[in-house]
């Protein structure tokens, strides 16, 4: 499990330190894992945040390679609007 | 036989704060311009006050300066004859780049930065975050505000400051300052670079190839998952900004070529004469109400069912 407030505190933010988290994730799931990220403690994610570890990765996210807890309902509002926003762009 | 350098004077006086910013945009164009090496008088003898948004663009246009070897032997700097202004400038650490100007006055003594996030210059991603935090820590030290406050501003400045990196190509990075009133219960960032302005960021757009000036190209960029680099950024740090100013009662300032756009929710949009290479980003918010940035994205979900949310974008 991977908890982010221990290592970059309360306050997700900073696409490079997203960046870190998405490869730490990457990592784990090309070893074949199912990674939980637990949300607890975390009082707010920036935009660019959200957008490397939910929009970058919601392929795995809807094959339910990657879960998150604890997530509060603006983040997971944020979540949704991010990944709208690059499956768009993508489309 | 080399010609002395010409002399260039500015004078500042009077008040620049956030509703008088196109002052300083006026003031500081001799500058701005400069083809050459010169000997700048800086006086600032009738000052009375200026805002961080203007000393951050100030403190720019010097660094840039100094960055050009352009600020010539004999350079001047007049110090403000009011006491407090003197302080002030000192505790935002404004005279630190002025080295290559000889103060008139006598030295005087530092004060602790308490309240007051000092200027900041940054340009790379690695010195981001003692930016964010220090100019969102400014926020809690000097308006009392909670951890939810600061979170929202962290956010936000976050988000901006990423821009200036990102997307401005300045080649003296930005400058960053910020500052509280506690009796007016109002907080103040100014961000300010040198690059290529946001509609030059977005000219490398395809997608956005239709906007015709720079308050167009301010407007786009203040819509959701509007930017130049698709690929890399999701184009959506000055969206979620205004909107958690619209919510908490507060103002965004965004001047960028002839562009002057102002307001959080019902914005003023107007072309200005003055041109102003680069982007200066200048957020005022109430500290006596909330400021949630959750809240915000809570009420995304609606923003997406009422608007035609994006269309796509093209990758640069």
């Amino acid at each position: 499990m991977i908890r982010p407030v221990e290592q970059l505190g309360p306050v997700l933010s900073g696409r490079a330190q997203a960046k870190v988290l998405r490869s730490e994730i990457s990592q784990d799931l090309a070893n074949g894992g199912h990674v939980v990220i637990d949300l607890d403690e975390v009082i707010a994610m920036s935009p660019s945040f959200a957008d490397e570890v939910f929009a970058k990765l919601a392929n795995e996210i809807r094959e339910e390679r990657i879960e998150f807890r604890n997530i509060s309902p603006g983040i997971q509002s944020l979540a949704r609007f991010v990944t709208l926003g690059r499956t768009r762009e993508q489309s | 036989m080399a010609s002395e350098p010409e002399t260039m004077h500015v004078r500042l006086a009077g008040s620049y704060d956030f509703d008088r910013f196109e002052r300083m945009v006026e003031a500081v164009q001799p500058l701005l311009w400069m083809q050459e090496p010169a000997a700048v008088h800086l006086d600032l003898g009738g000052l009375v006050f200026i805002g961080p948004t203007s000393l951050a663009l100030l403190e720019a246009v010097i660094n840039d300066l100094a960055r050009k070897s352009f600020l010539a032997v004999g350079g001047q700097l007049i110090l403000p004859r009011n006491e407090m202004t003197r302080n002030y400038l000192h505790r935002m650490d404004f005279f630190s780049g002025l080295d290559a100007l000889e103060p008139i006055d006598e030295p005087f003594s530092r004060r602790p930065a308490v309240g007051f996030q000092p200027c900041m210059r940054f340009r790379t991603v690695d010195e981001l975050p003692p930016v964010t935090s220090g100019l969102s820590q400014a926020l809690v030290d000097r308006c009392k505000v909670d951890e939810v406050a600061k979170a929202a501003m962290w956010i936000c400045l976050d988000e901006l400051v990423e821009n200036v990196i990102h997307h401005a190509a300045s080649p003296v990075g930005g400058v960053a300052a910020a500052q509280g009133v506690l009796k007016k219960n109002r907080f103040e960032v100014g961000i300010a670079d040198l690059g290529v302005g946001i509609r030059g960021s977005l000219a490398k757009n395809p997608k956005h190839a239709d906007i015709e000036d720079d308050v167009q190209a301010i407007v786009r960029a203040m819509e959701p998952f509007v930017t130049a680099t698709p690929r890399r950024n999701a184009g959506t740090g000055l969206f979620i900004t205004k909107l958690l100013l619209k919510r908490n009662g507060g103002e965004l300032l965004i001047r960028s070529g002839r562009g002057l756009v102002r307001g959080a929710g019902q914005e003023i949009a107007v072309t200005v004469d003055t041109h102003l290479p680069g982007t200066v980003v200048a957020l005022r918010a109430r500290t006596d109400q909330a400021l949630d940035i959750n809240s915000v994205y809570e009420q995304l979900a609606v923003y997406e069912a009422d608007h035609d949310v994006g269309s796509g974008e093209s990758d640069d």
